[in-house]
């Protein structure tokens, strides 16, 4: 276990590129230099002199900062849940997505939305609270259904997890056929295309990622022990039942809250963690904190492409990830079988 | 000393172990047979916690085990299983070092303390210059040592083997055997350094190789311990032939006078 800065000075490094890119590039292109020159004068408390109208500015604070912060917050929380899943059902094709916890956070999204439509400050807490109802039922119904004796075969798990994603996914729809005006939006938002913009989105997701990941991240050493099976991490004195309950609560909550505020948005939990432990290892008191920050840089990444590929129009970021996501899906598949790979 | 009185414990329904009383005292190697099914297994799991017993009691040097958390009883009894499959992601050192797991904090940060414990443990077992290897590139005897290593960084007064040697080939099994042996017989500079002579308890099918390590013999037949004493008290043609319900005779083995065992 090399326990060196560089992974995370790269990874960072990155991050900081990523927002760059994030908050310079959309339908109308910020300069650096005027960017530059608007922080300057901002800290300073003076006019911007290449913004005299001050129409940079308002894009910048109230639209692509906001979005930028969002998308780090998503990518962290989908990412970290990933890597947590992973470690927790030893298992390299857990993903918030494909274990069904992403539809079942957008399912009960919707139903707290169809009463709560459109946002309110009672909705915004509404709808991460029924989103985390909707995602948890899903991961203990999906548990027990793939659940043999003490394990959790691979194939069982994605069966599990597509048939209660379906499940989800259909009553997600039905409530929007119901829905009437509101349709369009929410059908962007679940492809995982936040169509909230300003402060209100990150404030009310910052909260519950900050919990679900801080937690997280003190349970990279019980998490290494665990890849032994439970016997083994409870003789080797790692209490398993009670950070399991931690952790299928907090990498829940984190998803919860990125589904409700930014939509379904796949694969980025599957993605990152094994391209971080490619990269870096498996020691997931590294692996937790490198794939959040690398799942942060992912999203943006894929939301720069997503607002450029067809320029004016934006695709739903959910779009580009699946895209990008699914034939990394089926190598992992093929390579996880053919390999003494996990 | 582990002593284990009047135990009873099993699955849901149905129970496995019946009153099963043992002492295991520090610097002993007790060996555990008896047929499939005979309980030593569930014994093995119940002692190091896994299985609640329905009845009885579990202590070391008079406290409960069965009242203490995980983490308290990791630090008395380590348990080394048998391999089936690891992770792949883990160095030697990486392994051995998780056994350190119950005197670390939440974060699993090492000591210059815990290292030097780490390495004492991997050179006990001839690992020490293997450390980086990644222990899916083991053998399997190799890798059987890793899981001994994790257990002894444990520094636990007592440790817990369910069969061992399964999987491993006939010079590996001595070379293992030989090894549990001297966790409870260190040699003199070992105590010196400050090792102390452990309670052994090992699970082991393999009737011929015991009397070269155990001190003790333990034979359970349906979940009961039916006969407690030195290899050549246990291992009686008589005793053995009605608890595996097959004719069996012994012969010494005109090397060393050990007793060999085979079926009639």
């Amino acid at each position: 276990m090399k326990h060196t800065a560089r992974p995370y000075l790269i990874s960072l490094i990155i991050l900081i590129a990523a927002a760059l890119l994030s908050v310079l590039v959309g339908s109308v292109f910020i300069p650096p230099a005027t960017l530059a020159d608007l922080v300057k004068s901002g800290l300073l408390g003076q006019p911007s002199a290449l913004d005299p109208n001050g129409s940079f500015a308002a894009i910048l604070l109230k639209l692509r900062l906001p979005r930028t912060a969002l998308l780090v917050l998503v990518g962290a929380a989908l990412s970290g849940s990933g890597a947590a899943y992973q470690g927790l059902f030893r298992n390299p094709l857990a993903d918030p997505f494909l274990i069904g916890v992403s539809s079942g956070a957008g399912a009960g999204a919707v139903i707290a939305m169809s009463i709560q439509w459109p946002y309110t400050t009672l909705g915004l807490m509404a709808v991460p609270i029924a989103a985390f109802s909707g995602a948890m039922l899903s991961v203990l119904v999906v548990t027990q259904l793939a659940r043999v004796g003490k394990t959790i075969p691979t194939t069982n798990l994605i069966l599990a997890g597509v048939s209660v994603s379906a499940f989800a996914s259909a009553l997600t729809s039905l409530l929007m056929i119901n829905s009437t005006g509101e349709l369009r939006r929410a059908i962007v938002w679940l492809m995982g295309g936040s169509t909230l913009t300003g402060w209100n989105p990150v404030l009310g997701a910052l909260p519950y990622v900050i919990i679900g990941l801080g937690v997280l991240l003190f349970l990279g050493h019980p998490l290494n022990v665990m890849q032994f099976g439970d016997e083994q991490a409870q003789q080797l004195g790692v209490p398993v039942q009670r950070v399991r309950m931690v952790i299928i609560f907090t990498a829940t909550l984190a998803t919860s809250a990125a589904v409700a505020y930014a939509g379904v948005i796949g694969f980025v939990g599957l993605v990152i963690p094994h391209v971080v432990r490619l990269l870096w290892g498996g020691d997931y008191r590294r692996l937790l904190p490198l794939s959040m920050i690398c799942g942060a840089s992912l999203l943006l990444i894929t939301d720069v492409v997503a607002r450029a590929i067809l320029a004016p129009q934006e695709i739903p970021v959910g779009i580009i990830t699946a895209l990008l996501g699914a034939p990394f899906f089926l190598w992992v598949l093929k390579r996880s079988k053919s390999q003494n790979y996990w | 000393m582990l002593t284990i009185e009047n135990l009873s414990a099993g699955y849901k329904d149905h129970e496995v172990l019946h009153e099963v009383s043992l002492e295991v005292p520090q610097g002993t190697v007790i060996a555990l047979i008896g047929p499939n099914g005979s309980g030593k297994t569930t014994l093995i799991r119940a002692i190091s916690g896994i299985l609640h017993p329905s009845r009885g009691s579990i202590r070391y040097e008079g406290q409960d085990l069965t009242k203490m958390n995980v983490q308290e009883r990791s630090k008395r009894i380590a348990v080394v299983p048998q391999i089936r499959s690891l992770p792949p992601a883990f160095t030697i050192y990486e392994v051995v070092a998780l056994g350190r797991t119950p005197h670390l904090n939440w974060f699993g940060q090492t000591s210059a303390n815990d290292d030097h414990i780490i390495r004492q443990s991997m050179a006990q077992v001839n690992l020490l210059e293997l450390a980086e290897r990644n222990i899916t590139d083991l053998s399997g005897g190799e890798q059987q040592r890793v899981l001994l290593a994790r257990a002894l960084a444990q520094q636990t007064p007592v440790l817990l083997m369910d069969e061992p040697t399964a999987h491993l080939d006939l010079q590996y099994q001595v070379s293992f055997l030989e090894n549990a042996h001297h966790l409870a017989h260190p040699s003199n500079e070992e105590i010196e350094m400050g090792i102390k002579p452990r309670a052994v308890l090992v699970a082991i099918h393999d009737l011929n190789l015991l009397a070269r390590f155990a001190d003790m013999v333990a034979l359970m037949v349906d979940g009961r311990l039916v006969k407690l004493g030195s290899p050549t008290e246990v291992l009686q043609a008589d005793i053995l032939s009605e608890a595996y319900h097959l004719p069996l005779i012994t012969l010494p083995d005109p090397s060393n006078g050990h007793l060999a065992i085979f079926p009639k």
